[in-house]
């Protein structure tokens, strides 16, 4: 079942965040390790006085306004084939990123399918359940897409054809708290992103 | 409060005694302290109900001279927000509100202290209210009065005048400066909370006042944004967003309306921005070199230097106050669980030990005063809050029940901690006293986590 139809607004936001990488792939060729320009840090903190100690002062403060609305919207999006269906999912077990031996049989198979299909490009993303600390499993997802890009490359795919990202918990497929969700919501997923 | 007090409850407090100095004597049970140097000064302190002597304050809503309509509210608000401010802060014992009609009408500048003292009242705080004019924008200037007044010594002990169009703002600051004369340390009023609310769909950047009031969206990217961090001097947030497609660093100027991408591109993924006490620099987590490491990095440079080489997880970096040690969070041995080491990267050792806790340790937070980490240990199948000693090891457990508590984030007075639970269900923002008393929900829309607490 495609993991779409479990979860629709997961997918609007894979959907959206699909689109973004495409596009950060057709303008930085993949596996390119040049040192991209980081944005230089600004530096512009305002002067705010700190409370007076007059007897008589003028409190007040700014209006906090953070950041609007962005330019990038929904219409935006353009179609995009898909073919991750093709491609299984990998689990894991809690707070471990180790491939079992059945992960390895899966990433075999899509090894192969890889090879087949010699033009596609993939994001490896990294998931894991809801338990533990949102930060520590952003690096546990990391962690879990580095080891599956790896064992891939391992099997002869070439690195320049894939990206690995994490997810931590935030992305979970069965959003239930118990342990059949949480085993399905550990995962390595492949994600077709052009071909 | 009752006026039938049974415990003792004077407390005779010159200019020159401060409660941080008292409160650590007080907890351990010595009732009888020489002031120091004030030099005349005897204080006595009496036992009080939770363990700990409160001082009795009355707070009578402000006066409103000019009979202006219009200040009636400001006057109801400046009142509720310095009231929920004092009675948060742990220090008071508030007089209740239905012994002031007791109280004959007062001129605030000569008040009769034998009144307050018919009351219960150790100290009071007075006040008037007058419109002041128009602000750039429209907004009213409210033009206040305030005067604390100490019951014992007869004394007037703060007086000041404000001109504010901002009457939360000047609740906030009336309620800090009143905490400040106590204890020698600012309050809490001012402070805000950082965080990450999903109410409008999916998770984007908010902040509040600390108390919930105020809540305001900072980011509209439709996309990801996790990890806020603020800077030492409250102005600037760090975040991470996947905006652009990969987790990476943001630093936003919540006043200015402008960020700047803090770490990004270069392939990789960077996570869990956390400032350097003094404003320079960020520790994050990054996967630039193929693992998850922490790595630092100046604000106003380019260097960047990679603090951890361990085979494990590195993540959570929190630095002590005085910026020459970090506690963070690592699977270096198998399992989660808290170090500390060097700022340089250099010492690192575990500090989570001890039968109270389980295999699985994370979210660490150095405690502004510099003597405890606290963090999160997964213990009966859920998360709670506990603080370690970092000289001794001591362990307190702050958070129990059939619920997970988990990101804690101090004060900037170190008296308070914020943390995530979701003990009613989705997860909400809460607020506990730093011994673990007093906890309550500050946020109720949506799932709202990872609370920042400004450091001022």
């Amino acid at each position: 079942m495609n993991r779409f139809e479990v979860n629709p607004s997961t997918a609007n936001r894979s959907f959206f965040l699909v689109l973004l990488l495409v596009l950060t792939l057709v303008l930085v060729p993949a596996g390119c390790k040049k040192k991209a320009p980081v944005s230089e840090p600004s530096d512009d903190t305002e002067g705010q006085s700190a409370a007076s100690t007059e007897s008589r002062e003028s409190l007040d403060d700014g209006d906090i306004i953070g950041m609007g609305t962005d330019s990038l919207n929904d219409s935006d999006l353009g179609a995009l084939g898909r073919s991750e269906l093709d491609l299984k999912d990998v689990h894991f077990a809690f707070d471990r990123y180790d491939l079992t031996i059945t992960a390895q049989t899966m990433l075999r198979e899509n090894a192969g399918w890889l090879q087949a299909n010699g033009g596609v490009q993939i994001i490896v993303e990294g998931h894991c359940d809801e338990r533990g600390s949102n930060e520590y499993n952003l690096a546990l997802g990391e962690r879990r897409a580095e080891a599956v890009k790896n064992y891939l490359v391992s099997l002869g795919i070439s690195d320049s054809r894939m990206r690995a990202i994490s997810y931590g918990e935030e992305m979970p497929l069965d959003p239930a708290n118990n342990e059949a969700a949480w085993a399905k919501n550990r995962r390595g997923h492949l994600l077709v992103v052009s071909q | 409060m009752q006026l039938s007090s049974g415990g003792i409850r004077h407390l005779r407090v010159g200019q020159s005694i401060r409660w941080f100095v008292l409160l650590p004597l007080i907890l351990v049970g010595v009732t009888f302290f020489p002031a120091p140097s004030a030099g005349q000064e005897e204080v006595t302190i009496g036992t009080a109900r939770r363990g700990i002597s409160l001082i009795d304050l009355a707070l009578p809503k402000f006066l409103n001279p000019t009979a202006d309509p219009g200040v009636a509210a400001v006057i109801e608000e400046l009142r509720e927000v310095i009231w929920s401010d004092l009675d948060f802060s742990g220090l008071f014992e508030l007089v209740d509100r239905r012994f002031y009609g007791y109280i004959p009408p007062y001129n605030p500048q000569r008040p009769d202290y034998e009144d307050w003292e018919g009351i219960g009242a150790q100290s009071f705080l007075l006040g008037s209210v007058r419109t002041a004019g128009t602000a750039d924008g429209g907004r009213t200037v409210y033009s206040v009065d305030s005067i604390l007044y100490d019951v014992k010594s007869r004394q007037r002990m703060l007086g000041k005048k404000y001109d504010s169009s901002r009457p939360l703002l000047l609740a906030h600051t009336i309620a800090d400066e009143i905490i400040r004369h106590y204890t020698g340390t600012a309050g809490i009023g001012a402070s805000k909370i950082a965080f990450i609310s999903n109410r409008d769909s999916n998770k984007e950047l908010y902040v509040m006042d600390w108390d919930g009031r105020r809540q305001v969206r900072l980011t509209a990217n439709k996309s990801l944004d996790l990890s806020p961090s603020w800077d030492p001097e409250g102005k600037r947030i760090a975040y991470v967003s996947y905006k652009r497609g990969s987790p990476e660093i943001f630093v936003m100027d919540a006043y200015a309306g402008r960020e700047v991408v803090f770490a990004g591109g270069q392939g990789a993924s960077f996570f869990s921005p956390e400032w350097t006490p003094d404003g320079q620099g960020i520790i994050f987590n990054s996967s630039l070199d193929g693992e998850s490491e922490l790595y630092i990095r100046g604000s106003s440079g380019k260097e960047m230097r990679r603090l951890t080489f361990s085979r494990g997880i590195d993540t959570s970096p929190s630095f002590s106050p005085d910026g020459r040690r970090l506690a963070f969070n690592s699977s270096r041995t198998g399992s989660p669980q808290i170090y500390i080491m060097d700022a340089d990267g250099l010492n690192a050792e575990r500090i989570s030990f001890g039968e109270m806790l389980g295999q699985y340790n994370s979210c660490p937070a150095w405690s502004p005063d510099g003597s405890r980490v606290a963090f999160c240990s997964r213990t009966g199948g859920f998360f709670h809050v506990f603080t370690i000693d970092v000289a001794d090891g001591r362990l307190k457990r702050l958070t129990s029940g059939p619920s997970n508590n988990e990101e804690p984030s101090w004060s900037p007075d170190g008296r308070h901690i914020a943390f995530t639970s979701d003990r009613e269900g989705k997860k909400q923002i809460f607020i506990m006293n730093a011994d673990g008393a007093r906890q309550r929900a500050v946020t109720s829309s949506g799932d709202n986590e990872s609370p920042s607490w400004s450091r001022s």
